[in-house]
């Protein structure tokens, strides 16, 4: 099984859970555990990059079932800063 | 405010034949946060179809495996052969002409072909943010973004 598969799985074993006491929130599932839950999707990001790096870690949107037809993957549209 | 030439001026014939497109850079920058400069992606650029008919952006499913861009999940789509599940990955595609970037999840799909030589779709949740003009006797199709 790949290893986001893995991370899938957890974090559908932990759905319930997650749920109850994380909806809304941006988690992060890293080695079949919750790392944390956050507000925003770019806090989890910076928080699974500084410490996962590339991966792989699930970064998932509480209560949101991506397996819906009507689930629309999040995206951002954002103007580079002139660095 | 930039304006890029994304049909094919002069050659009308073009734009009925491949539409309007744009050139873009794809990869997964895992550091990459909104407010910095250009994430961190390989330098080699593809081309993208603007799609209206399209919700949001999406990317070639062989291109994101061939970049290695880290899956998210999987995910329905609806397109005119019907629904089916297909691959979600993290990325960034960056736009030099325009100096923006979209980032988050994309949907992998078969894009890249003889008739279709585009590895991404640029859709309407990027053009919201955009001015196009599509002008179909001479061929042009310009974009610009606030």
């Amino acid at each position: 099984m790949a290893d986001i598969e893995v991370e899938i799985a957890a974090y559908e074993r932990m759905q319930d859970d997650l749920e109850r006491e994380h909806m809304g929130k941006w988690v992060i599932v890293h080695d079949e555990q919750l790392i944390g839950a956050y507000d925003d999707f770019w806090d989890a990001s910076a928080v699974a990059s500084r410490r996962f790096g590339r991966g792989p870690y699930l970064i998932r949107e509480v209560g949101v079932d991506m397996s819906s037809s009507s689930w629309v993957p999040p995206q951002f549209v954002i103007p580079v800063a002139d660095g | 405010m930039p304006t890029v030439e994304c049909g094919f001026a002069d050659f009308p014939a073009d734009l009925v034949r491949l539409g309007p497109t744009l050139q873009v850079r794809i990869g997964f920058d895992h550091s990459y946060q909104p407010g910095d400069p250009v994430p961190k992606v390989p330098a080699l650029r593809h081309a993208a179809l603007v799609d209206t008919g399209a919700q949001e952006t999406s990317i070639d499913a062989d291109l994101a495996h061939a970049l290695n861009l880290p899956v998210a999940g999987r995910q329905r789509v609806a397109g005119v052969l019907g629904s089916r599940e297909v691959t979600t990955y993290r990325a960034q595609l960056y736009i030099p002409s325009l100096h923006w970037v979209i980032a988050g999840y994309f949907a992998g799909v078969q894009l890249a072909s003889e008739s279709m030589p585009f590895h991404a779709l640029i859709g309407r949740h990027f053009l919201r943010h955009a001015r196009l003009t599509y002008d179909g006797p001479t061929g042009s199709v310009t974009l610009s973004i606030d």
